[in-house]
């Protein structure tokens, strides 16, 4: 499992006070939203919030793509990787 | 366009003033038209002398006085007929000082289709009647242009394109006399001449013959002001398209059908607040008559305030109604006054300010909610003057930017911003989270409802029934984990405004176990608020809509 990985369930549980959970109970490629972890639309937005400040990437809110950037911890992974990168 | 300006000098009996104007005059090196008014016989010798003198003076002789509309235009039809493609008018008797030719001059070459004229800065020699009678000719003016783009229409000091002028002067007519200079400008005006002004010194010298004949020439200039302002409603439409170079906030896309508006707002601006008031009867009158959606939703509102106890003289019936619908109006005149800046401190009590100006020095802003009860608009320009607190307006509009455009435009200070929502998202959550962090305020009215159908809606209880309130303002004041606080501003009997603000919540959090509960619970907190205010203040409730009908409406008309 890669760091940025690691960084995000982290960031995730951290920005979302998901209690009881710990990274190692977020599979990779688990859904985040709706089943798998269950979250919901104002997750996306705080979790969009602090992937932005924290990575320094703008979303814009029409794009489409956003909801495959988000589906999951590996989906986000490639999305952060691929602006760090440019 | 070529530039080849020559002087045209009309003269009704002035030759002993234009000796001296023409020395002046010499010093520009251009050639000079000079058109005897049919100036009596001794006059009229005495200018054959100087032409004779001065090879670059040319004299044309109207055989009778015509008045010095006729002498001009004769004067700038043999100008044209020489080929010269400009003409600057300067009066005989001294009034203007050849000294501002140059820079004239300069402002034509500059602009070669637009009219340049002096506007007078006037000396301590006016007589005050002829002062008081040029304003209101000013205030005709405006009226007639719907524009202040007109600084000055009395001077006959200018620099006249011959084209657009001469072929204006093939179709309508203008007035001859004294009511000349006014109407030939307005014309101009009208017909896309752009009019520019050049600051110019007028002298009346002692002892000056002036020819301005009271009673005849006020009823001239009375006669033309008529015409003008029947010209200008008959324009209206192409007035109000902005085909000229307006500079005014009405002149925007949006502006769309509530001209009339408008129109009361000049009159408001030309008048005051007293006369604009009066007008406002007729018109919400009109708009009582043939509104039949607004007049319903008034009274279904009314009844439900009256049925709890609200603050109503009686039961609601037509006169209640119609009075309801005039505070929307006058809200409407306000807000537009605001917008100009003309509303201020002493319009407004600002009650427990101290609140913001704590929450400010924390150094973490606020999310304030508000709504459409009360005229909150009229803080925007309260905000800039109290030390610098910084209120942005969320709003769903995609006109956002129009609107700050126009604010600013009337408002240089405006220290808010508007900040359009209606795509939310990640990205404008952050620019919030950035203006809390700096200490700013961020305005939100959470009693309409967005257009949209993927909004998230609640129910709370509201005057008696369940009414639906939109989700999204608690939903962002919780992202944006900072305090929250309720604001209005209403109307008091005595004419100002007051400004009252309250905590709403320390936080607002949405816990993920509980989360439509705790949404449900900080949406019926802020229905009971908004309650007391209905309560309160009825007649300044501005959703003009079912409110109990759960569709969305946050495009209603506000004022």
């Amino acid at each position: 499992m890669s760091d940025l990985a690691q960084e995000i369930k982290e960031l995730i549980i951290d920005c979302l006070d998901l209690e009881d959970i710990t990274p190692d109970d977020i599979g990779d490629d688990d859904p985040l939203f709706v089943d798998g972890l269950g979250l919901d639309s104002i997750d996306a937005l705080e979790l969009g919030m602090n992937i932005q400040k924290k990575y320094n990437i703008k979303l814009d809110a029409n794009d489409e793509a956003n909801k495959e950037h988000f589906a999951s911890v590996s989906a986000l992974r490639r999305f952060i990787e691929s602006h760090q990168a440019g | 366009m070529a530039f080849r300006p020559c002087l045209v000098v009309p003269c009704y009996n002035h030759s002993r003033q234009l000796r001296d104007t023409l020395a002046a005059l010499a010093a520009t090196g251009l050639p000079c038209l000079l058109v005897d008014d049919g100036s009596d016989s001794d006059n009229a010798r005495a200018l054959e002398a100087l032409a004779d003198e001065h090879d670059w003076l040319e004299l044309a002789r109207l055989q009778r006085n015509r008045g010095k509309g006729v002498a001009v235009i004769h004067g700038m039809r043999l100008a044209a007929s020489r080929g010269y493609t400009h003409a600057l008018q300067i009066d005989a008797d001294g009034q203007h000082d050849p000294a501002d030719i140059p820079a004239l001059l300069e402002a034509a070459r500059a602009e070669p289709e637009a009219l340049i004229s002096g506007r007078p800065r006037y000396g301590d020699d006016i007589p005050r009647a002829r002062l008081y009678g040029r304003y209101l000719t000013h205030a005709m003016v405006w009226l007639q242009t719907l524009s202040f783009s007109i600084k000055d229409s009395m001077c006959g000091f200018r620099v006249y394109p011959l084209a657009p002028t001469l072929a204006l002067l093939e179709r309508s007519r203008v007035g001859r006399r004294m009511d000349f200079d006014t109407e030939i400008m307005v014309r101009l005006y009208w017909q896309g001449t752009p009019v520019r002004f050049v600051d110019t010194r007028v002298v009346y010298p002692p002892g000056g013959v002036s020819h301005f004949a009271v009673l005849a020439d006020n009823l001239r200039i009375t006669a033309m002001h008529t015409r003008l302002v029947l010209g200008m409603l008959w324009r209206l439409p192409r007035l109000l398209r902005g085909r000229h170079d307006v500079q005014h906030w009405s002149h925007q896309p949006e502006r769309g059908s509530w001209w009339a508006l408008w129109l009361v707002f000049q009159i408001y601006r030309l008048l005051g607040s007293r006369v604009i008031k009066l007008l406002l009867y007729p018109m919400i009158g009109y708009f009582f008559l043939t509104n039949r959606e607004a007049r319903q939703t008034s009274r279904d509102f009314l009844q439900r305030v009256h049925e709890q106890g609200g603050a109503l003289p009686r039961a609601p019936d037509n006169r209640l109604v119609y009075r309801h619908l005039y505070s929307f109006g006058d809200a409407i005149v306000d807000r537009l006054a605001c917008w100009q800046g003309r509303l201020r401190h002493e319009h407004m009590r600002f009650h427990n300010q101290r609140l913001l100006l704590d929450q400010r020095d924390s150094g973490q802003g606020a999310v304030i909610l508000t709504s459409h009860l009360g005229n909150m608009e009229m803080t925007r320009g309260l905000m800039t003057d109290i030390e610098f607190i910084k209120l942005n307006a969320l709003v769903y509009t995609r006109n956002a930017a129009h609107i700050n455009d126009i604010i600013r435009r009337n408002n240089p200070r405006a220290g808010s911003d508007i900040i359009d929502i209606a795509h939310f998202g990640p990205q404008t959550a952050l620019v919030l989270d950035e203006k809390i962090r700096r200490a700013e305020f961020i305005a939100i009215a959470a009693d309409r409802t967005p257009p949209g159908q993927q909004s998230r809606l609640m129910p709370a209880r509201f005057l008696g029934e369940e009414a639906l309130f939109p989700a999204g303002p608690f939903i962002v004041a919780s992202l944006l984990h900072c305090p929250v606080y309720f604001m209005s501003c209403i109307k008091h009997d005595d004419g100002i405004y007051d400004i009252e603000v309250k905590p709403f919540a320390e936080r607002i959090n949405l816990s993920r176990a509980r989360r439509e509960a705790d949404l449900a619970g900080w949406i019926q907190q802020y229905a009971d608020e908004l309650q007391q205010l209905a309560l309160r203040a009825p007649l300044q409730w501005f959703n003009f809509y079912d409110f109990w009908a759960g569709t969305g409406h946050e495009e209603a008309p506000e004022p």
